[in-house]
This record gives structure tokens, C-alpha cells and sequence, in this order.
């Protein structure tokens, strides 16, 4: 049986930071004062302070961009456009708000964005978010699929999965975007973020069991 | 409370649910071990999701390493320039002339687009908007929507809308005016005694015309013969074309051999292998033709081009006379009122009875490639077709960036790139002539031949954006690409001299289709949505 999971670890409540015990944190490697003062001289035009902020978060944008699209000269194409987008918008930046999450915002938008260019057909619009089956799984055999399997493996499952789908799934589990963010990016409704992220986890368990065939 | 689903469970850990509902989902945890399981079973897949995806399995690229600059380089200030100038050299040195001489031909100012776009026979209601500046706005409005509309909407949305368009476009405008459509497998014949009183469009293995057509003759078949009279033009593609009647407008001919021993009252245009106007012929306007070898015989009331290997003219010449080719000839009836001028690589040979008001003009050209390098004159005007090329190319590099970059990388594809562009070289043609034969497809194909040379142009821009790559290294933005276009370019150009015929011609061929087979590869990604694997 999992032993994971306790009552205490986690808290009610729409407004409250959700809870991920153990989870690692956003790839910041600058401190928060040190990030409030190279975006500080980066607006007034200092290229020195520009360079920090992008060396600080260049990799953990690229990986989000590396997770959603499908290929890696692809995520280097996004990676280059998001940060010229970001750096034409720090005027925009709300400097009360962390600094990655606005930039895995910006991410989220261009990595959309560019999947509806290219008419990424599989689920953008047409998937009824309402359908999704909501039956009991039968947890023992959810809990080996998961312990069996190497993070290299969910990865490639992954990449099989719809844009939206993966979309989803990065922009929760590898940003910690809120649910109303997600929703604002994907063009949802809040309350379907929630399916919508447990279609994403039925069909990489389809995915998975398809590689374990 | 009743068992939790699972999407209540993902909520509840995600810290989505009311409070109350919270509490409710904790406390039945506490008590029921098959939930508890449950929603143990969902954290540990969201750790494991987690920790699948924050694994630094690889390192940024290098091309990553630093922040991409926008800043314009140093010497875009130099390339503008010169690009400037290039496009100025290439207007006067090669757009100008040919404008002039098309011009002379009856292919004036807008009779070519005319011709090219709207003076089909569905497109007759059209002639009065013709001014280049309203079919350039026309083009930026229809390429403006097709914009906007894929911004708003799936492209299969779009793509339908827009073929709704052409169709409502193409259909609309004929009502009365429309042609007379004849198709045969064998012989389409206007009889003698018959007049087509609109224009006439005839497919079939020949066409004979010995009757009376009131509008003009379009004509694809293996023979084209005009015995009787077409009071408007002639557009004809055949492998052998003979007009013996009287033509009222233009004959343009594309054809294995033409030839002409009647009257046409305009001019006459034509590219065959062998081009003859008989002593019976009379022609209002000019003669321009490019053909292997030829000879005219009658009289042209205006200016002669030709370019061919071999011509012989024994005949009469009101305006100039122009020669581009190897042999030309003027008999003893030859009478030419204007200049005369020829450009080849030896002396024309003119009879001592010919009438010329001025000696013949003779441009011998140099038939040693290598002496031209020693000319300062040569490195200007490469240079100058470096900076044409190179704002022809900075544009689309400019606006579409990732599009670029993608071509350029599909560049590296060798074997898919030139596979894709070999074809494309032979079967675009083809299909754009084939397309040709419809009704609609005149205007098409048309369009699919105008849009080929400039796909060309520009393959040869992507090929020398992955020359310049591997020399400076990938770049991403869209300056370091005009960086690497401009090095490149150098290089496509340079090799392009190459003092040695067969290689020229494989060279050629070989960067037209690496560039058109990666700009068609890029082009099939984006229409399919599927990057590349």
C-alpha cells in the first residue's frame, strides 16, 4: 500500500498557495533581491544586469519550452523569442510578483501561441473538456505504473501526449502555474483546468502502459 | 460521505477545493483506506510527473548561452547600402531594359499583368481598375486578409474562405462575355463560312481556324493554324503555330516552330526552337523572339528583338533592329529605318545591298570568362548583386524569421532538401503549363511560372543563410540571420564564377533546388503541423 499521502499535507482553499510537500522549487538561482535589482537596472537599459537575469533563468525556460514542443531546435527557437518578447516587455513586469512565474507566463503564452501557428490539430479546440471520464481507478495498479517507471520514460510518454495535454501537465508540475493562469493561457474556463490536467494524467497512463506492452 | 472520485482527490491535493469540502475529503481519508490509497497514488504521480520533468537531462545549447541582441550590426548600415544600390543596378540593368523592350512588343507598363492576371476572358470587367499601384494594394489586401483571418481562425477555415473567394472571383465576372470553350481529341475546325462571335479557347490534337473569330484565340494543340482572321490576340502553346490569315491584336506563340506568312496587326511575341515570318508577312507593331534559329522575310513596321543562335532578316524594318546571339545575317532586300545593333561573340554578316540608315552597331563579346576578373568593373557589379540579393532575401528574413530559420536548418537536410527541390524544379513547370489548359488554370499557372523564379531567388538565400551558418555559427535572431545570409551570399556568389561551364550549370541547379526543396519541406511542415522528428 502507498504511504505517501497524510491528511495534514494538504490544505482547502481556492486562495491558498497549493501544497506540493517536497517538491523542488522554481530554478531560480539568484536571490530575490538580487533579481529585483537586476530588473531594475535591466529596465533602465543595463545589459550587464539583462545578461544576469537571462543567464539565471535561460535553462528553466528552455527545459519548459523543451517539455511542451516537439522538438529541440523548436524549444531553442522559443526559448530565443520568449526572452526578446520579455525583454520589450519589462516595463509591463508587476515587480510585486515573481519574476518566473511572469516569465513561464510569457513561456506558456509564445509555446501556445506558436502549437495553434502550426495547426497542431489534435485537440486545440474541438476536445470537449466536459466528456472526460471520471471513474475510480483502481489505485494499486496506478501506484506500480507509476513507481516502475524512470523519469526518462515518463518524458518520452509525455511527448506522445496532445499539445494540450502536455501543455497542461508542464505548465502545473514543471512551473507551478496557478490554475487561473493556466486557464488564461489555454483560453479555459478555471474550473476545467482541473479535468483537464486529470485527462492529461489518464492519457500519459495510456501512454505508459502502451510502452510497458 | 460516499467514496472520493478521482478528480475530487487531484483537486483536493492540488489545493483547489472549498474549505469545507477540504475538510470533508480529509476526514473521510482518515477513515477509509481504499481513498487514502487513492489519493496516495495521485501524489506520488504528481511527484513523479514532477520530478520527470524538472530532470536536467540535457545542457542549454551553446547557441543559448548568452542573450540574443537585436541591436543592428555595425555594418548593416554598409549592407543597406549596397543593397540599395544592387536593387538600383538590377532595376536599370536588367528590369529597365527588359520593361522597355516588352514594352515594345505591346507588353507595356500594365499589358503584362494584364495579360498575365486579368485579360482572360473571365476577367474582362477588370481592365478598368488596372494600375499598379491599385493590383499591388489589391495583392497587400488580399496577402493582409489571408493574415488576419489565419490569426483568427484555423487555417482550414481560412484556406476555405479564400478558395471561396478565388471561386466567387473567378466565376463572377464573365456572364455574357464568357468564351467559347472547344475540346477535341481530334481536330477543333472553324469552318470557313463560320464566326465565333467571342473568344475562343480550343484544346485538341490540331486547331484550324479558317473561319472568322470575334475576340481572341486562345489555342493549345499539337498544331495551330490560322487560315481565316482573329480579330483580337492570339495566345497559342503548340508545337507548331502557323498564322497564314490576319490577326487583328498580338501573337504571342510558344511553340516548337512558328511561322507567320499573314497579317497581324499588332505585335508578335514568340519563343520557339525555329521562328519564321514568310515574305507574305506584315507586321503592324514589333517582333520580339528568342529561337534557335530563324529568319524574317516581311516587313515589321516597328522594332525587332531577337535573341537567337542564328537569325537571317531579308526583309523590313521600321524601328531598331536588336540582335543577342551568335549568327546574324542581313540580306540584300533588308531595309532597316532605325538602328541596327548586334552583341554576340563575332561579326554579323551584311550583304552590300542591305539599306541600314546607320552602320550596324557590333558588341563582340568576350568569350574568355577568366579576363573578366581582372576588371574592377567585374568585383562592382558583384557587389552590387550581392546587395540585390541580399535585400531580396533580408525581407522574408525579416518577416518571417522562424520560418527562415527553420528552411535554413532543413538546409542541412541534404538528400530530403535536394530530393524535394529536384522535383519541384522539373514538375512545377509542368504542372503550372498542365494547370495552363483549364479554363482557370491560365491565370494559375501563369502565377505558379512568376512565383517560380522568385522561389528560386530565394532559395538561393537560404542556401547561403546555412553556408554563412556553418562559418559564424547557428544564430537565432533575426540579425545574427542577416549576418550569416550576407557571409554566405559571398560564398554562393563566388563559387557561381567558377570559370568552367558544366560545373556553373550543375552548381545552379543544385542550390535552386537545395533551397526551393528546404523552403517546400518547411512550407509542408507548417501546412501538415507536424514539426520534424
Amino acid at each position: 500500500m502507498a504511504s505517501g499521502w497524510k491528511s495534514g499535507e494538504v490544505r482547502g482553499g481556492d486562495a491558498q498557495e497549493p501544497g506540493r510537500p517536497g517538491g523542488p522549487r522554481r530554478p531560480e538561482k539568484m536571490s530575490t533581491a538580487g533579481i529585483a535589482d537586476a530588473i531594475a537596472r535591466a529596465r533602465a537599459g543595463d545589459a550587464e544586469a539583462w545578461g544576469e537575469l537571462y543567464r539565471a533563468h535561460a535553462a528553466a525556460i528552455f527545459r519548459f519550452c523543451r517539455r511542451v514542443l516537439k522538438t529541440r531546435e523548436d524549444a531553442e527557437d522559443a526559448t530565443t523569442d520568449i526572452f526578446i518578447k520579455v525583454k520589450e516587455k519589462m516595463g509591463q513586469f508587476d515587480a510585486a510578483r515573481p519574476f518566473s512565474a511572469w516569465l513561464y507566463k510569457v513561456a506558456a503564452n509564445h509555446c501556445w501561441d506558436s502549437l495553434r501557428r502550426r495547426k497542431v490539430r489534435q485537440d486545440l479546440e474541438t476536445e470537449d473538456v466536459e466528456s472526460v471520464p471520471l471513474e475510480h481507478p483502481a489505485p494499486g495498479q496506478l501506484e506500480k505504473l507509476i513507481r516502475e517507471r524512470s523519469a526518462g520514460e515518463v518524458r518520452a510518454a509525455l511527448e506522445t501526449l496532445p499539445s494540450r495535454a502536455r501543455m497542461a501537465l508542464t505548465m502545473r508540475y514543471y512551473a507551478e502555474m496557478e490554475y487561473e493562469e493556466i486557464a488564461e493561457a489555454l483560453g479555459l474556463r478555471k474550473g476545467f483546468v482541473g479535468v483537464v490536467l486529470l485527462r492529461a494524467r489518464h492519457q500519459l497512463r495510456e501512454a505508459l502502459g502502451r510502452r510497458e506492452g | 460521505m460516499g467514496h472520493i472520485d478521482e478528480i475530487t482527490g487531484l483537486l483536493y491535493l492540488e489545493g483547489q477545493l472549498e474549505e469545507q469540502r477540504a475538510a470533508e475529503v480529509a476526514r473521510h481519508g482518515e477513515t477509509c483506506a481504499e481513498c487514502r490509497q487513492l489519493l496516495a497514488a495521485l501524489e506520488n504521480e504528481t511527484r513523479a510527473l514532477e520530478m520527470a520533468m524538472r530532470e536536467e537531462e540535457e545542457p542549454l545549447p551553446a547557441s543559448l548561452a548568452e542573450p540574443a541582441t537585436a541591436t543592428p550590426v555595425p555594418w548593416g548600415w554598409a549592407a543597406a547600402g549596397l543593397a540599395t544600390a544592387g536593387t538600383y543596378w538590377f532595376w536599370t540593368e536588367w528590369i529597365g531594359p527588359w520593361v522597355q523592350t516588352f514594352g515594345q512588343a505591346g507588353f507595356g507598363q500594365m499589358e503584362l499583368i494584364r495579360l498575365l492576371f486579368f485579360n482572360g476572358v473571365f476577367w474582362e470587367g477588370w481592365r478598368e481598375m488596372l494600375t499598379l499601384i491599385e493590383v499591388l494594394a489589391g495583392v497587400l489586401l488580399v496577402g493582409g486578409t489571408a493574415g488576419l483571418l489565419r490569426r483568427m481562425r484555423r487555417s482550414a477555415i481560412t484556406a476555405g474562405m479564400m478558395l471561396l473567394l478565388l471561386g466567387g472571383l473567378m466565376s463572377s465576372p464573365p456572364g455574357a462575355e464568357a468564351a467559347e470553350l472547344r475540346k477535341g481529341g481530334g481536330t477543333v475546325v472553324v469552318k470557313a463560312e463560320e464566326t465565333v462571335k467571342t473568344d475562343l479557347i480550343a484544346t485538341g490534337e490540331s486547331v484550324l481556324v479558317e473561319g472568322t473569330v470575334e475576340g481572341d484565340l486562345i489555342a493549345f494543340a499539337r498544331t495551330v493554324t490560322v487560315k481565316g482572321r482573329v480579330t483580337g490576340d492570339i495566345l497559342g502553346f503548340a508545337e507548331r503555330i502557323f498564322v497564314r490569315g490576319t490577326v487583328g491584336g498580338d501573337v504571342r506563340a510558344f511553340a516548337n516552330s512558328v511561322e507567320v506568312d499573314g497579317t497581324v496587326g499588332k505585335n508578335v511575341m514568340t519563343f520557339a526552337e525555329h521562328v519564321a515570318l514568310g515574305s507574305q508577312s506584315l507586321v503592324g507593331g514589333s517582333l520580339m523572339a528568342g529561337a534557335k534559329d530563324g529568319s524574317l522575310e516581311g516587313s515589321v513596321a516597328r522594332d525587332v528583338s531577337l535573341f537567337a543562335k542564328e537569325f537571317r532578316v531579308d526583309g523590313a524594318v521600321g524601328g531598331d533592329l536588336r540582335f543577342d546571339g551568335v549568327g546574324l545575317a542581313l540580306g540584300p532586300r533588308t531595309v532597316v529605318k532605325g538602328k541596327a545593333k548586334y552583341s554576340g561573340p563575332k561579326q554579323p554578316d551584311v550583304d552590300g545591298a542591305a539599306k541600314l540608315a546607320s552602320p550596324i552597331q557590333v558588341e563582340i563579346e568576350e568569350k574568355d570568362r577568366g579576363s573578366k576578373f581582372a576588371t574592377w568593373k567585374f568585383y562592382w557589379r558583384q557587389a552590387l548583386q550581392w546587395g540585390a540579393a541580399f535585400l531580396f532575401c533580408a525581407a522574408p528574413v525579416l518577416m518571417v524569421p522562424g520560418f527562415w530559420r527553420e528552411s535554413v536548418r532543413n538546409s542541412g537536410r541534404f538528400g530530403p532538401s535536394l530530393g524535394i527541390g529536384l522535383l519541384a524544379l522539373v514538375a512545377l513547370p509542368i504542372l503550372a503549363l498542365l494547370a495552363c489548359i483549364t479554363l482557370v488554370g491560365v491565370a494559375l499557372g501563369v502565377g505558379a511560372l512568376l512565383i517560380y523564379p522568385v522561389a528560386a531567388y530565394t532559395a538561393q538565400g537560404v542556401v547561403g543563410t546555412w553556408i554563412g551558418s556553418r562559418m559564424l555559427g547557428e544564430g537565432n535572431t533575426a540579425a545574427a540571420l542577416l549576418g550569416r545570409l550576407a557571409a554566405g551570399l559571398v560564398v554562393v556568389q563566388a563559387l557561381d564564377q567558377v570559370p568552367f561551364g558544366p560545373f556553373f550549370l550543375l552548381y545552379s541547379v543544385a542550390v535552386f533546388s537545395w533551397g526551393i526543396g528546404a523552403l517546400a519541406l518547411t512550407s509542408f511542415r507548417r501546412m501538415q503541423g507536424e514539426a520534424p522528428a
